[in-house]
Parts: structure tokens; C-alpha cells; sequence
């Protein structure tokens, strides 16, 4: 098994209109408390962009960190999308059926709201 | 008195009156032509007449005695309406040809109305006295007061979301009656419109219209269709009758002259009321009798037993076939209890029959229920039903079998009897008859029903029948029997299905002398499972891998599944597999007992021509007392098992294996 395979990183590019964090590798139940450390420190900065182009895989253990995400988000008053990933990573939300819960937007395009 | 050219020539003082002159002068003055003018002329099924059919004009044609001639009479100036009877004789000159004609005219209006309101109310009773279908008998009621009391006749009745319902419509014509309906389909009219109808239904309160000019319709008209189709109806007087019975207001009689200058009074108002209390009073009694039929129907589908109990795990089917005419429940029952260590099945049969026998068996069905969910005891609950039966008054007794079943085999059944024939068990094509005999329900206050204890093996078949079965009456007089169901459940073999259709189709052939109610209950073995080493050989087994538990679990079996299936599955399936024993590794971490790296969770996979077929199983719940298999994840993880997967199962308690298969 390659090593680079196992590796899970999190990138954060704190840019002058907000924070985007790239996720990068298999996003399951041992990965996910890395993520959320990241989000959840970047929220604070106001705007967060979450860029799902870099994972490899993912199950309902991100799902509920991106819904949870998005629920805070709401709450607590600061902006968050979602930059869409592969398309078997975009499959879970459709057969989930939470589409619709997910701030979804095109890379470029501004925030749709 | 006419002459030959049908001029009055002479007359006397109530003619004058009656053509509507001051005097005889007038009368004889007026020309005919402005006479005609002024009276419409019906006869007395409502079609207009005109001048030739007139008696006196066939007289002078040479006629010699046509019959009299009874003519409704509309002064088209005040709306007088009059029945006159017209009688015609020639006065002949010498020779054929008739020199003056003798006109007599009698007012019979009085007898007319009289006798026409009486025969309607008389037709309308008659009609509505116990009708068998009401429809038809509104139907014919609104034709009775065509043309007698009115041009047009309708019953409207509040319906469905509030909207007037025309039950019935007549008029002469059924053109007509088409453009009627077309009308109140495009303009359906609701009970909280400020318009008439509606009007009266709220209020109680007859109303009475005359006179509606061309302005009023006008005015009611929502749009040019609209106009036009009430033009065409024709309304000159409307009358309007609350139907009201046992003080409810239960809909309105609708009456219309559309003849000009035809008007209703008090006389026509008298009338329509108490025809409109017949009416009320029919819909009253029919609604009455409806909702008696239907709070019967409920009932009896109430008590009725589950057309197909489910067992987990086995295959039942029933049949069940309650004695006497159009009866949907017995005295007969049978019912699925479910308990911790499995199930309880019961099958009993009340003595008696008929609703009575329905009502004590609800009783029964209630009793074991709850006891035998409560303690998982079949003794338990005949126990308790036992003792509920002997606390009523009456004499009630009720046999009753209880079979005791595992959850999964291997396992072993109990059966207990209580006055209740034997069940019988099928194993390998021979059936015989299985427990020991105890006294009936409600017979005794201190009773034991010594349990038999079965090692069940895999497609072994119980079958439960209470002995209306035995007891029905074959063709030739002889009594169906045990030899006979024996015979029949060894034919049909493993198969329920097949038992209870045969058995269901010589009952319905047959004279049933009791209720009669049957169980076929097969348990199949238990599940096959890879993880068990069941599962069939002609599956290419790809996995079996044991993991150590703890977080890192998910992906280890993520990456070997991945290894395993290489390029087999196309890529959808592939990568929903993927997310599936994730799904489940992970659960078995969260909830099931591999949180800690010193519990072990076990991955299977297998390939078939058709399926992929994956396995997680896990030591069972974690700390969670009274369950076991996946659990939702965050509210989604189970529904998304259930999208992903195309079949997918939870097996045993200790441990618990999760099964899933999908299909390539």
C-alpha cells in the first residue's frame, strides 16, 4: 500500500476574504477529529470555504462533521460553503438525501445563498 | 259563443272576467288576436298550446264533439296561472257545416292544485318510503314535480369539500338537464357562497324569488358563459326549501319556473315544504342506517385475525373462515406474540358463534397478549386467561394451543394444550400430532397443561387448525377428519402457502358447521452466513479478515475490501461497497462491542454471479442493554445502508452479525 495512500493532511489557506480548508486523503471516523479542529478554528476568522476536491473517500462520519458544520454556521453566524468533490464523494450526499442541508457552490462563483 | 271565423259573438259576465275584460263590451270588443296575446296556454304535461289546438277551432273545422280539454292558463301580464276545463260543442245551422261553436269554460283551479299537491306528496311518500337506492328514488321524486309545481326540480345536497352535490334534477326536457349539470359542474357552488342555495342551508329558511328579470341575471352571472347557460335555463320564479329533518339542515329542494310570468305562492310553498320534509326524512333515516352498518363493518374488521402474521424469521400462512352468513369475524382466533426469547404463537377457538363469540374472543386474544409479552411464558398466559375467564359470570370457556418459538434455530419448541386439538409436525413428509392434552380454558380454577418439548429442525412445519376444520362436512355427509388434514400437509410438504390454499379451497366448497381457522408455520434454518461458514459454495469468497477494533478499523477493511475486489465490480458498486463496510465497521466500533483494539471485528465478502455479498460482525452491544445491530449513525448511516444496499439483514444476538448484499 503506498504510503502517501494513508496519510490524511488538512491544508488551510488563511486569505484575505476567508479561510479555505482542503482536506486532503479518506475522510472516515479516525480522520474526522483533524478536520473538525481545523473548521471550527477557522470559523472564527468569520469565513470558511471547505474544499472537498481533495478526498479520496468518504462515509457518514464526514457527512455529519459537513452537516454539523453547516448547522454552526447558521447558529453562530459565520459563513461557510462547500466546494464540491469527486463525484463519488458528491454520490454519498445524493443517496443520503442531504443535498439540500449542504452549502454548496461552484469554485469562482460567489457565495449562493 | 264563436262563429265560423272564431270571433266571440256572444258571451256573459264570468267569461268577460275570465279573459281578463271589465265587461262583455270589452270581451266582445277585443280582437282574438290581442286575446292570444295575452294568455299563454300549457297542457297539462307542461307543453304549450297554440290556437288550432284549441277545442272551439276544431269545432268549427267540423270536429263534431272533441273530448274537454283540460288547459293551464299563464296571464302573461300579472302571472295569473289557472286550470280551466274547456268544454266545445257546435251549434249547427241547417246543413253540415257548423255555424257557431259553444265555448264552456270551468276554473277548476282549486281541484287541480289540490289534487296534483296531493298526488305528489302521496308518489314522493311511496317513493321514499324504504327505497333500496336512494339515488334513484330522489331522482324520480324531483321528476314527480315536473311540470305539476314546477319547470325545473333539483335536490342538492352538501358533498365532498363543502361543494353542493345535485342528487337529483328533472325538468321536461333532458337537454335540459344536460346544460344544468354542465352548469353547476363549471360552477360549483360551495355552502359558504352568499348565494341562494347556500343561503337557505345556513338559515333554515325558505326563500321565494318572482319576477327575475334579465338585469338579475345578469348581475348573478360570474362571465359570458356563465349568462348565457342561466339564460338558456330560463328562470323567471325561484323557490327555494330547506330539507330539514330531526333538526338538521340536510340539504335544499331547488324549484324553477322558467315559463315567463309563471310564479310559485303560498299554495306551491305548502307543497314543496312538506314534500321537502318527506325527502329530509328519507335522507335522515338512510344516513342512520349507514352509519349503523358502518360502526358494524369496523368493528368486525377489528376482530378480525392478521390475514398474514409475521413470525421473524419463518414462513406463515393462515387460513380463516368465520361460520354464518357475511360475517368477517368468529369465535375462532389466532395470534403472534412477540417475547424477549422469541415468540409465542396461539391459535383458540371460543365456544359459540357470531358476534357474541367475536366479542369473548377479543377478550381472550387481549388476555393472552399481555401476559404472554410480560413473562414470555405460554403456561403464563393460559394462566391468566384462565383465571379471567373463570371470573365472568357466565359459563365462558375457550380452548387454546400455545407453541413457544426460538428466534433462531437451532433451537426447541413447547407446546401446551388447553382443550385444543393437537397441532401437527411435518418433518421430512410425515406429519403427526405433537402434545399433551390439558383441560379447556375457563373449566377449571386450578388447571396444568403439561408442556412437550420439540428439538426443531430446519424446515420443520407446524400446523395449528381448530376443529371447525375437522368438523366440516364433506360431499356425502362424512366429516372432514384428522386422516384428511394429515394427508393434505403432507402433500403440500415445506410449503405453507400451498397447504393454506388447498385447505382454503375444499372449505369454500364445503358446509361449515364451526368457525374454522388453520396455521401453517415453517421455520426455516438458520441464516447463511459466511461468517457462520453456511453460506453457499458456489460463492468465490474474496475476505475474511479479523480486525482489531479502535478507530483505524474502517479504513484497514476499507483498503483490503479494495485489494480484494480489484477490477470485478464497476466503479458505482465498487466504491458504494467501500462506503458499506465503512458504514458497518464503523457502527461496530460506535455501538457494538469493538471500541477498544482488544475486541476483534470480523469483515466477509464473497462474490456471486450476481451479488457481492459483505459481512461485519462484531462481539454484540457494547453497553447498551436490549440491543443489537446498527444503530443510526447521526440519522443518516442507516438510511443510507438502506439506499445503498439492495438487501441487507442483522442475524443473532451474540455476536451480531451485519449482512448486505449488492447487487453488481
Amino acid at each position: 500500500m503506498d504510503r502517501d495512500e494513508l496519510k490524511f493532511t488538512v491544508d488551510v489557506d488563511e486569505g484575505p476574504d476567508g479561510s479555505v480548508v482542503t482536506p486532503r486523503g479518506e475522510l472516515d471516523m479516525a480522520t474526522q477529529g483533524q478536520l473538525r479542529a481545523a473548521l471550527e478554528e477557522q470559523a472564527r476568522r468569520g469565513t470558511v470555504t471547505l474544499d472537498l476536491s481533495g478526498l479520496r473517500f468518504l462515509d457518514t462520519s464526514g457527512l455529519r462533521l459537513i452537516l454539523e458544520t453547516a448547522e454552526a454556521s447558521r447558529r453562530d453566524g459565520f459563513a461557510f460553503s462547500v466546494l464540491p468533490g469527486s463525484a463519488a464523494v458528491q454520490r454519498l450526499f445524493d443517496v443520503a438525501g442531504v443535498v439540500e442541508l449542504v452549502p454548496f457552490r461552484d469554485a469562482g462563483e460567489g457565495d449562493r445563498s | 259563443m264563436l262563429d265560423a271565423d272564431g270571433r266571440i259573438v256572444m258571451a256573459n259576465a264570468s267569461a268577460a272576467t275570465l279573459m281578463g275584460e271589465g265587461t262583455v263590451e270589452t270581451l266582445l270588443a277585443t280582437p282574438m288576436a290581442e286575446l292570444w296575446e295575452r294568455f299563454a296556454l300549457y297542457d297539462p304535461d307542461g307543453r304549450p298550446l297554440a290556437e288550432r289546438d284549441m277545442a272551439s277551432l276544431r269545432v268549427l273545422a267540423g270536429e263534431r264533439n272533441p273530448p274537454p280539454m283540460l288547459v293551464r292558463r299563464v296571464d302573461r301580464v300579472t302571472g295569473d296561472q289557472r286550470w280551466l276545463l274547456a268544454k266545445c260543442s257546435s251549434l249547427h245551422d241547417d246543413g253540415d257545416s257548423p255555424g257557431l261553436a259553444m265555448y264552456l269554460t270551468e276554473d277548476v283551479t282549486a281541484e287541480r292544485r289540490a289534487e296534483l299537491g296531493h298526488r305528489l306528496l302521496v308518489e314522493a311518500g311511496r317513493l321514499l318510503s324504504s327505497p333500496v337506492d336512494l339515488d334513484a328514488a330522489l331522482q324520480q321524486v324531483a321528476q314527480q314535480t315536473i311540470p305539476a309545481l314546477a319547470d325545473w326540480c333539483g335536490i342538492e345536497l352538501p358533498g365532498p369539500g363543502g361543494y353542493l352535490h345535485l342528487a337529483a334534477v328533472a325538468h321536461l326536457e333532458p337537454a335540459k338537464v344536460a346544460l344544468a349539470q354542465r352548469l353547476r359542474a363549471l360552477h360549483p357552488v360551495h355552502v359558504d357562497d352568499e348565494s341562494a342555495v347556500p343561503g337557505v342551508l345556513r338559515t333554515g329558511v325558505p326563500v321565494r324569488m318572482d319576477n327575475i328579470d334579465a338585469e338579475q341575471v345578469r348581475a348573478a352571472a360570474v362571465d359570458d358563459e356563465h349568462r348565457e347557460l342561466l339564460e338558456s335555463l330560463g328562470l323567471s320564479a325561484l323557490l327555494i326549501v330547506p330539507l330539514r329533518s330531526g333538526g338538521d339542515v340536510l340539504g335544499a329542494l331547488t324549484l324553477v319556473a322558467s315559463q315567463p310570468h309563471r310564479r310559485f305562492d303560498d299554495a306551491d310553498q305548502d307543497v314543496a315544504e312538506a314534500l321537502a320534509q318527506r325527502i329530509a326524512d328519507a335522507l335522515r333515516n338512510a344516513r342512520l342506517l349507514r352509519d349503523r352498518a358502518e360502526i358494524a363493518n369496523v368493528l368486525y374488521a377489528g376482530l378480525r385475525p392478521e390475514p398474514s402474521p409475521v413470525l421473524p424469521g419463518c414462513e406463515v400462512a393462515a387460513v380463516y373462515r368465520p361460520a354464518g352468513e357475511d360475517v368477517q369475524a368468529g369465535g375462532d382466533f389466532y395470534d403472534v406474540i412477540d417475547a424477549p426469547s422469541g415468540s409465542i404463537v396461539v391459535m383458540g377457538d371460543v365456544a359459540g358463534k357470531g358476534a357474541q363469540a367475536a366479542a369473548l374472543s377479543a377478550v381472550a386474544r387481549v388476555t393472552l397478549l399481555t401476559a404472554g409479552r410480560l413473562t414470555g411464558e405460554p403456561r403464563a398466559a393460559l394462566d391468566e386467561l384462565n383465571h379471567a375467564l373463570r371470573r365472568r359470570g357466565e359459563m365462558s370457556l375457550c380452548a387454546v394451543v400455545a407453541i413457544a418459538l426460538p428466534t433462531e434455530l437451532p433451537g426447541s419448541a413447547e407446546v401446551l394444550l388447553a382443550g385444543h386439538p393437537p397441532p401437527l409436525l411435518l418433518r421430512d413428509g410425515v406429519a403427526r400430532p405433537i402434545g399433551e392434552a390439558g383441560p379447556m380454558l375457563g373449566a377449571v380454577e386450578v388447571a396444568e397443561w403439561p408442556p412437550v418439548t420439540v428439538e426443531l429442525a430446519p424446515n420443520d412445519v407446524f400446523v395449528l387448525y381448530t376443529d371447525g376444520v375437522l368438523d366440516s362436512v364433506l360431499a356425502g355427509g362424512a366429516r372432514f377428519g384428522e386422516e384428511r388434514l394429515r394427508r393434505l400437509a403432507e402433500g403440500a410438504g415445506t410449503d405453507v402457502d400451498a397447504l393454506a390454499e388447498r385447505l382454503d379451497r375444499e372449505l369454500a366448497q364445503l358446509r361449515l358447521r364451526d368457525d374454522v381457522a388453520m396455521l401453517a408455520i415453517r421455520c426455516p434454518g438458520p441464516p447463511a452466513l459466511l461468517a457462520r461458514g453456511t453460506f453457499d459454495g458456489d460463492a468465490e469468497r474474496l475476505l475474511a479478515l479479523s480486525l482489531p477494533g479502535g478507530p483505524e478499523a474502517p479504513r484497514a477493511a476499507r483498503h483490503a475490501l479494495a485489494a480484494a475486489l480489484g477490477d470485478r465490480l464497476g466503479e458505482r458498486v465498487h466504491g458504494d461497497a467501500l462506503i458499506v463496510v465503512s458504514e458497518l465497521v464503523t457502527n461496530a466500533i460506535r455501538h457494538g462491542g469493538a471500541r477498544g483494539k482488544s475486541a476483534q471485528v470480523t469483515v466477509h465478502a464473497a462474490l456471486r454471479d450476481s451479488a457481492l455479498r459483505l459481512e461485519v460482525t462484531d462481539p454484540g452491544p457494547g453497553f447498551e442493554p436490549g440491543g443489537h445491530g446498527p444503530r443510526p449513525d447521526g440519522g443518516y448511516g442507516l438510511h443510507l445502508l438502506d439506499r445503498l444496499a439492495t438487501r441487507w439483514g442483522v442475524t443473532g444476538g451474540d455476536p451480531v452479525t451485519v449482512w448486505v448484499e449488492l447487487d453488481r
